[in-house]
Parts: structure tokens; C-alpha cells; sequence
């Protein structure tokens, strides 16, 4: 790049106007992205009409700044509801939440902030830098280095599940079974659909997330809606957040590059994003880390892994687009497509004939970040104080309300809404049986790369040998390289516990917690009588909904069926698995899912009814009735007084959200009998 | 005084009559109104990004100054479309609700799929707009230079020629499958999620050619090349390409893309529908835009959908054989 394209392109960043519409789009994007449901794809295609009527180099900044602050956006729910506000922010959930129930929300969304510009910043020296060898290196992975890309991500199980590999294990192949839900990769049939149309789309990820993450701390909620949000006073631990936030990020220097490194790298290769890049480096942190026994209990450097690498992601994502006009995420092919009918052809082509224009676009990136901070930290705040201050008993209801339309909004599908609330009843038993649902959503997530690589490959390894395709996955020095990294990622933490074994003397607790929920459901079984043998329970339930898989398969085509096969066949051994150790060496817990208060059994009706009743009555009576009920049961006071509170408040919340939404977003409400 | 009372209740009688007279042609009037009234919904069933998403980008802001109403592009993605379409024959037939059609998806997906949630008549085609050829395409740094070279290579080494192609079932597939048996020669087809993710599998070599839409030559000039074109005649944004016509191999296939509305909306509906898509076609600035980013512009109101569709009909019922479902 000459220095004349390089002033050129800066002048044209630096105008009063691009200013305004970056500030828009951050303001926007952070909004976007706390709200569950909404994904920066969703964001990024509403504000393209919008950048039509700018010239090309407003809509291009425009559209990253918004990129950028979406995927930052979601670590804010993630922090304060544990919910992820975008599938990049999943790993946020692990010790943002923690902190944030410590009393240390404030500092963890400061620190998120600072990770978030940080994880921007490197993203984009990447990706000035390095963009045109970078996408060509990203071309080397091909079908079967995708598979073992995924292969990869699923032994990230192996350290997230400590506690108990096999039900960890177990709950990844569960995840792998219901991301095969819909069209088969290769061959296009249906399967397992159960005979319902609106399950033919396949399980949404985002509704999942919901439901898993979001879903059970609403009813930890309503076991005592007159609790506390925060189990620790906040007064004296805002004091000097920011400066602690500075110096998670700061401090280790080494772990922020780490993290930003592995985004940039996830975000450049096509069809992965931030929803594996965060988890990733949330693994890799956790590994270099000299106390990993913390992380999952509110350590802040899981914050500034997942929040630094998912913004790098963003500027990867930038990297195949720009250099080969391949878009590497959904957001980008939004944006290609905005290049295109701006009359641009993105790919080599564009750094000849638009270089002041890509150059300007990629060092807006630098501007956007910054800005990002700084609204970043207004935002936060303010949506910090909000959470605190909000009631638990009017959290409940307000959250249970965004779960319902995030839920809904994400494909307009009211099956997304029905799955979003049961995955969150069995979320909520699933970690009483001691499965860890991050494990499942892996499997849900990285199923799908494992199956489209492996068939694609294994049609691929025609070119090598027709007799044998399979050998083609172990033939490419890139695949071998995966092999390798695989191999040791899944074998080092059963190291590292063998190692720890020789050096504790005795009654150290080798079973290293992994998420708050799980430390406090030993401590809360421990020593207390009526345990159950969760290993026999949890057999019962793989082997039932495996059977329930195996008769639904259908006659499919020869490449559809491969992969649904060996993942029951694997479901059963790992079921028989289950029996064996629940025999041999069973891990007795008390179940705390069965003890239900009246207010949450009361939320898990109106709940139900919600959801069920979605398309059925219109959008804002039902949620008025729904709302207010809930409302008015968990009011501590008496009489007409706590009823006409209770439907103000509901009222004012559907409006908002009405707007917000229908007028705003254009999402279209789920509509019925009356409005 | 008689008469001037009466002649007061004559003008208040006037009044009256005329209030009610007003009144009445108000709500005649907005009973009659022209559609739209309100903001239409203009649902894509597919990934933003794509094909349609990129076309009906393009036509929002056209349909918003000709309809005079807010148009909003939402998608409703799954099932290849058929999330999409299942729910379309569901909606109001109110015209307020439109949704993108693919061909040959909503004639593939009832023949193949035992539950596809809708049937091809019950998708009411108000406008096809568009198409897309399939054209057979290699790396840029491919051996193959011709269709010719292609062919030689892949009757030497049967099978070991892979195609990659959007999605199963497809255009790209059953082009692929034709091509083939034309040809006399064995390859492998290869699907991705979309024509998109089909692009850097043929940039990085993992396949041997691409079969895929016209569009992907035109983006992506300079990196691959167009061995052949699938159209009856050369398609005007790869004019020095030849089509397979010309080269001895009688194969025409590609994508259909316009507008549909649920069964029973009402003909004049249909017809505000039908001029509006024509009239943004008839744009030039449009036209010029979209041609050079391959898509080939088409014409079909709502009849000649409807007659595309059922000679189609007849086409893929006797190919689904050959995918070997």
C-alpha cells in the first residue's frame, strides 16, 4: 500500500458524518447483541437497506461498526442473565456469570469491554497485515480438514468435563443426535422430523442457548423470587472495577494475544466463527492457566479469553472476504452481499481497483473499537445498574419475556419458542444428573462441520483412491497436524488429573467443578441421605432417547444415514458405559430438580402455557396476561395496590419490547386470536 | 315561519345526506382501496447472502416507490426452502405475506420428501424474475482448459473427477447427473451448504470443477473458469463463454427465482404484484446492476409461471430416477 492510497483512505474515515453513523451502529449493535436471540447476522442484514443511500465507504464502516458491537453486545447478557446474547459469547457465560452473581457484574463487563477493544484492535493489525496470505492459507482447509477441525472442538469436552468424562462425553453425542435434526448435508433427506414441518429447519442453536443457559437461572430465580440477585453485597466491590478490568486485560499480555490470535485464525477459516472461537479460547486459557481450578467460578482471564477472541473473529471474518470474495461467516456474506449491489465485486479485483476504498474500510475497524469501548463502558454500566436494581421478582417475568420473543425472533418459528423453554426444563435435570450442557452444546454446534466434512471428504477421497476414499483423512500434512493437536487436547487433562493424583496427599477433591451450579450441588449433596445413583438415571435417559432416534430413522440415502448410525451406535455403547460404572463405581447425588417451590412450580405452568399458547393468542395479550401473573403471584404485597403495580409494569415492559421489535427491528410478533 | 322551518330541515336533510354520503364512500373508497395498504412482508426461505437475498435486496427499494408501502425482507430459513414454503400456504391470501419460489425446489422437495409440509400447486407463482444457469467452472489454474480437456481427463479416470454443487437434489445436481450421463463419463458430486460455501472448495483444489450458477462466474472472474454454460443460448454477462449446446451436449438446467403468494389471494393482488416485479426488471439501472453479477433476468407473469412450472413438472419427474432415490 502506498502511503498516498494510506492518507486517502484515513481522510475518509475521519468525516463528521461516518463519525455519527459509527456511533449509531455501536449504540444499535450493543442493544442488538445483549438482547438474546438477536445474532449480528440479523443486525447486519437490517442495516443494509439503510447504507444504500450512503456512499460505499459510510455503508462499509457503518456495517462493521455494528458487526463489531453486536458480537461485543452479547457478552453483556451473558454477564448479568448468563444467558449468551450471540452464540460468540457462550464461554462468557462460564465465569462472567459467576463474577457477576459475586457482586463483581460491573468489573466483569469493564473487563469484557477492554478484552472486546483489545481482541478488535490485534483483529485488525491481522488483518491489514496479513489478509492476502492469510486467506490463502485458509484455502488448504478442505473437507477433511474441517472434520478434524470439528474433532478438535469437541475435545474441548475432555477439560470442560473434569467431573465426569464419560456423562461429558455422552452429552457431546447427545448434542451430535439432535443437531442431525432436518436436512441431511448430503443426500438432502428429512430426518428425524417426528412428523412435524417446523421441525424440518432443524434445532436453532440461539433457541437452545436460551433455554439451556438462560432457562434454569430463571428458575434458581423463582425458587425464591424475594432473594437477591447478587449472593454478595455490590457496594464495595464496584469500587475500582475499571481499573481491575484493565488490568485482566493488561496484565497478561501473553493471554490477550493468545486470544486474539485464535479468533483471527477460527474467523478466517470459512464456515467456523465466534460460537467456536470463544470456546476455544476459553480451553486454551484455562490450559495455560497455573490455577485452572478457578476458572468456572468467576475468573476473570475466561472473561478476556472469549470476549477478546470473538471480536478478532469479526476482522478474520473480514480477512476470505476482502482477499477472495469468499464470505468466512453469515454477517460477512451479508456484507458481500451489500458489496455486490453497491457495484462492487469483492476478491483480488477490489484491492486493484478499490484499494482506498478496502483500505479504508479495514482501518475503520481501528476507529470503531475504540468508540466501542468508550460507549461500551457507558452501556454497561447503566445496563449493570438496571439488573441490580430490577427485583428479582420482576426479573423473573422480564427475562422469561425476552427469552420468549429472542426465541421467536431469530426464525419467526413458534417451535423455536417451544424447544427454547422444554431445553431449559431439561437442562435445568440434566445438570442435577451431573452432564455438563456445555459439552451437548458443542456437540450441537461443531455436529454439523463433523458430518458435512466427513461425507464431503470421504465423496472427496474419490480424486485419491476409489477403492479406498477413506484414507484421504489421513494422508494431508494439515490433517495430520489436526490429528496431532486433537490427540493432545483430548489426552491432556486426564494428564494433568494423573498428575495431580501423584502430587496431592490425600482427600483432595480431584473433581475440578466446572460451572457454578455444579460446585454447588456437591457441596449441597455432600453428606446429606436419599441419594440417588445418577449413573443408572442417566443410562435410562440416553438409552430412551436414543431409542426414540433409532425409530424415526427412515429408509434414507446411502450418505445420510452414515453419520446417524455410528452416532446411536456410539449412544448405546456409551449408554451400556453408563450401566457398567453405576454398578461398579456409582456417583450417588441428591437430586435437587425434584424440590420445586410453589412460585417456580407456578412459573413452570404460566411458562408452558406461554409457549404453547404462542401462535395461538396474539402477541400482546398474551404476554400481558402472562407477564402480570406472574407478577401479581410473587408480589410480597396485598390488594388492589399490588395488582394495578403489577399490570403498569407489565404494561410498560410489552410496549417497550413492542417497540423495540415490531417497529424498530421489524420482527415480525407471532400474532393469533386478538392482538 | 312554516316554510322556513322546513326549508332549515332541508339543508340540515342536505347536510346530513351529504355526511352520510362522505361517510359511506370513505369506507367504499378504503373497502376498494388499491393494495397494498400496509407494509408487505417480502419473505426469503433462504440464508441471507444468497442468491435471493441479494435480488430482493435489490428490489426493496424499487417495490417501496411503486407499491407505496414499506416493504420488509425477513427470512425464514430451513429445510432447503421448505420451512418457508410450508409455512407460505398457510398465511392469509391478503398479498401482505409474499415469498421468494425457487425452481426446480418447490417441484423437487414434494416429489422427494415423504413430509415436505406443502404441495408445488399450493405455491401461486406472481412472478419469476429471474434465472440462473448452471455453468460448469475450474480453478483459474485448472489443466482443463476446454470442456474437452474436462471430459477426456474424466473418461480416463473414472470416478476420480469430483463436482462440487449446492445443496442435494438441486439444480447443480441434476446438472451434474445429466452432464454425466451425456457425456458418457463417471463423476462424483459433491454438495455444500450453498453456492457460496461450494467456492473455496474449487479456489483451494479439494474439487476437481465446480457445477454451479452463472453468478459464481461472474463474482468470482479471475479465479475460476467457465468451461460451459447450461443455457439454450450465450447468457449476456459471460458472452465469450460457449453453452454445452454448442459443444454437442444437449444440457439446459438451472434456477428459476421469483415471487409466490398463498392459494386463493385474489387475482388483482396478484396482478399489483406481477406489474410491480416487471417494472423493476424493466429498470434499466437495475437491470444493468443485476445482469452484471450474473443473474439473467426473466420475464414470467403470473400464467407463464404457472405454465413454466407445469412443464417443468414434467421434466423432473421423469429425472428424480436418475439421482437414485
Amino acid at each position: 500500500m502506498t502511503m498516498d492510497i494510506f492518507l486517502q483512505s484515513i481522510a475518509s474515515i475521519f468525516t463528521f458524518q461516518n463519525f455519527i453513523y459509527m456511533m449509531i451502529a455501536i449504540v444499535l449493535g450493543i442493544m442488538a447483541g445483549a438482547l438474546p436471540g438477536f445474532t449480528a447476522t440479523m443486525a447486519v442484514a437490517l442495516m443494509v437497506p439503510f447504507t444504500f443511500t450512503m456512499s460505499p465507504v459510510s455503508g462499509l464502516i457503518t456495517i462493521g461498526a455494528l458487526y463489531c458491537a453486536t458480537i461485543f453486545g452479547g457478552s453483556f447478557s451473558a454477564i448479568l442473565l448468563n444467558t449468551p446474547g450471540t452464540p460468540s459469547s457462550i464461554g462468557t457465560t462460564f465465569d462472567g456469570y459467576p463474577m457477576a452473581k459475586k457482586g463483581r457484574g460491573m468489573e466483569a463487563i469493564y473487563t469484557a469491554t477492554v478484552g472486546s477493544g483489545v481482541g478488535g484492535v490485534m483483529g485488525t493489525f491481522g488483518l491489514i497485515l496479513f489478509a492476502v496470505p492469510l486467506a490463502k492459507a485458509a484455502l488448504k482447509f478442505g473437507p477433511p480438514e474441517f472434520f478434524w477441525v470439528a474433532i478438535f472442538g469437541l475435545t474441548i469436552i475432555s477439560s470442560i468435563s473434569e467431573e465426569s468424562l464419560l456423562k461429558g462425553i455422552t452429552a457431546g453425542f447427545l448434542g451430535i443426535l439432535v443437531s442431525m435434526i432436518g436436512n441431511a448435508p448430503v443426500g438432502g433427506d428429512m430426518r428425524f422430523d417426528f412428523g412435524l414441518v417446523s421441525l424440518q429447519g432443524g434445532v436453532e442453536i440461539v433457541s437452545v442457548l436460551i433455554g439451556f443457559f438462560c432457562i434454569p437461572e430463571i428458575f434458581r430465580m423463582a425458587m425464591d423470587p424475594s432473594s437477591t440477585y447478587t449472593d454478595a453485597g455490590t457496594g464495595s466491590m464496584e469500587k475500582g472495577s475499571l481499573k481491575r478490568a484493565f488490568n485482566h486485560v493488561f496484565g497478561h499480555p501473553l493471554a490477550a494475544l493468545r486470544a486474539s490470535i485464535i479468533g483471527l485464525i477460527v474467523g478466517i477459516l470459512p464456515g467456523a466463527g465466534g460460537n467456536i472461537a470463544n470456546l476455544i479460547a476459553y480451553n486454551e486459557a484455562k490450559r495455560a492457566s497455573k490455577h485452572p481450578e478457578t476458572f468456572g467460578t468467576g475468573e476473570p482471564q475466561g472473561v478476556v479469553a472469549t470476549e477478546t477472541s470473538n471480536n478478532a473473529v469479526v476482522e478474520g471474518a473480514m480477512v476470505p472476504l476482502l482477499a477472495l470474495g469468499i464470505p468466512g461467516s453469515p454477517p460477512a456474506a451479508i456484507i458481500y452481499g451489500a458489496l455486490l449491489l453497491q457495484g462492487l465485486s469483492p476478491g483480488p479485483q477490489l484491492f486493484v481497483h478499490n484499494a482506498s476504498l478496502v483500505y479504508a474500510f479495514m482501518l475503520s475497524f481501528f476507529v470503531s473499537n475504540i468508540l466501542m469501548v468508550l460507549v461500551g463502558f457507558l452501556a454497561g454500566k447503566g445496563m449493570y445498574k438496571a439488573v441490580i436494581k430490577v427485583p428479582v421478582r420482576v426479573l423473573v417475568p422480564s427475562i422469561l419475556f425476552l427469552t420468549v420473543i429472542g426465541s421467536y425472533a431469530i426464525r419467526n418459528n413458534p417451535m423455536d419458542v417451544i424447544i427454547m423453554f422444554l431445553s431449559g426444563i431439561v437442562g435445568y435435570i440434566l445438570e442435577d444428573l451431573g452432564f455438563n450442557v456445555g459439552a451437548f452444546v458443542l456437540g450441537l454446534i461443531l455436529g454439523p462441520i463433523a458430518e458435512r466434512g466427513f461425507v464431503q471428504g470421504f465423496l472427496m477421497g474419490n480424486m485419491v483412491s476409489i477403492k479406498s476414499p477413506w484414507i484421504i483423512f489421513f494422508t494431508r500434512p494439515l490433517s495430520i497436524l489436526l490429528i496431532v493437536m486433537s490427540v493432545l487436547s483430548a489426552a491432556w487433562p486426564l494428564f494433568r488429573a494423573a498428575m495431580k493424583k501423584k502430587s496431592a496427599k490425600g482427600g483432595v477433591a480431584e473433581a475440578l467443578a466446572f460451572s457454578e451450579s455444579a460446585t454447588a450441588k456437591a457441596e449441597g449433596g455432600a453428606g446429606k441421605p436419599k441419594k440417588v445413583n445418577t449413573d443408572y438415571i442417566s443410562a435410562i435417559v440416553v438409552l430412551g432417547i436414543s431409542a426414540l432416534f433409532y425409530f424415526e430413522m427412515g429408509k434414507w440415502s446411502k450418505y445420510a444415514i452414515l453419520a446417524p448410525k455410528s452416532i446411536l451406535i456410539i449412544l448405546l455403547l456409551l449408554g451400556i458405559g453408563l450401566l457398567i460404572k453405576g454398578k461398579v463405581k456409582p456417583e450417588r447425588v441428591k437430586l435437587t430438580f425434584t424440590h420445586v417451590t410453589r412460585s417456580l412450580g407456578f412459573l413452570l405452568v404460566v411458562g408452558l402455557l406461554w409457549v404453547f399458547l404462542l401462535d395461538k393468542i396474539g402477541f400482546v395479550v398474551r404476554s400481558m396476561v402472562a407477564f402480570s401473573a406472574i407478577l401479581i403471584a410473587y408480589h410480597p404485597g396485598k390488594g388492589v395496590r399490588k395488582v394495578l403495580e403489577s399490570l403498569l409494569i407489565s404494561g410498560i415492559m410489552i410496549f417497550i419490547m413492542y417497540m423495540i421489535f415490531d417497529r424498530l427491528l421489524n420482527v415480525t410478533l407471532p400474532t393469533g386470536i386478538l392482538i | 315561519m312554516g316554510r322556513h322551518i322546513s326549508r332549515r330541515f332541508y339543508i340540515k336533510t342536505v347536510k346530513r345526506l351529504a355526511v352520510v354520503c362522505i361517510v359511506a364512500l370513505v369506507c367504499i373508497g378504503s373497502a376498494f382501496a388499491q393494495y397494498p395498504t400496509k407494509p408487505v412482508n417480502y419473505i426469503i426461505p433462504f440464508n441471507p447472502g444468497g442468491e435471493s437475498d441479494i435480488y430482493a435486496r435489490a428490489q426493496q427499494p424499487l417495490m417501496e416507490s411503486i407499491l407505496g408501502q414499506k416493504v420488509i425482507v425477513s427470512y425464514k430459513i430451513g429445510g432447503g426452502g421448505a420451512v418457508g414454503w410450508a409455512d407460505l400456504v398457510k398465511e392469509k391470501p391478503d398479498g401482505y405475506n409474499v415469498m421468494g419460489y425457487n425452481l426446480p425446489h418447490i417441484i423437487l422437495q414434494p416429489l422427494m420428501l415423504s413430509n415436505p409440509g406443502y404441495k408445488t400447486d399450493q405455491i401461486i407463482p406472481a412472478y419469476t424474475f429471474m434465472s440462473t444457469p448452471n455453468i460448469l467452472a475450474v480453478n483459474a489454474a485448472s489443466p482443463f482448459k476446454t470442456l474437452d480437456d474436462f471430459v477426456k481427463f474424466a473418461k480416463a479416470n473414472p470416478g476420480a473427477v469430483t463436482i462440487g454443487g449446492s445443496a442435494s437434489a438441486s439444480a447443480n445436481e441434476i446438472g451434474t447427473v445429466l452432464f454425466s450421463k451425456l457425456a458418457g463419463i463417471t463423476t462424483t458430486y459433491i454438495p455444500f451448504t450453498g453456492s457460496g460455501d461450494a467456492i473455496p472448495a474449487l479456489l483451494g483444489g479439494h474439487v476437481s470443477a465446480l457445477m454451479t450458477y452463472t453468478t459464481m462466474g461472474n463474482q468470482y472472474e479471475g479465479q475460476v473458469r467457465v468451461l460451459a454454460v447450461a443455457a439454450e443460448k450465450r447468457v449476456p454477462s459471460l458472452p465469450n463463454i460457449p453453452t454445452f449446446k454448442e459443444l454437442g451436449y444437449n444440457l439446459v438446467e438451472g434456477a428459476y427465482r421469483g415471487v409466490a403468494v398463498p392459494p386463493n389471494t385474489p387475482q388483482s393482488v396478484i396482478d399489483v404484484l406481477a406489474k410491480t416485479f416487471e417494472k423493476i426488471n424493466n429498470n434499466p439501472e437495475f437491470a444493468k446492476k443485476m445482469e452484471a453479477n450474473g443473474f439473467k433476468l426473466e420475464f414470467y407473469g403470473p400464467k407463464e409461471s404457472a405454465q413454466l412450472v407445469a412443464d417443468k413438472i414434467k421434466v423432473y419427474s421423469q429425472l428424480v430416477s436418475l439421482l437414485g432415490k
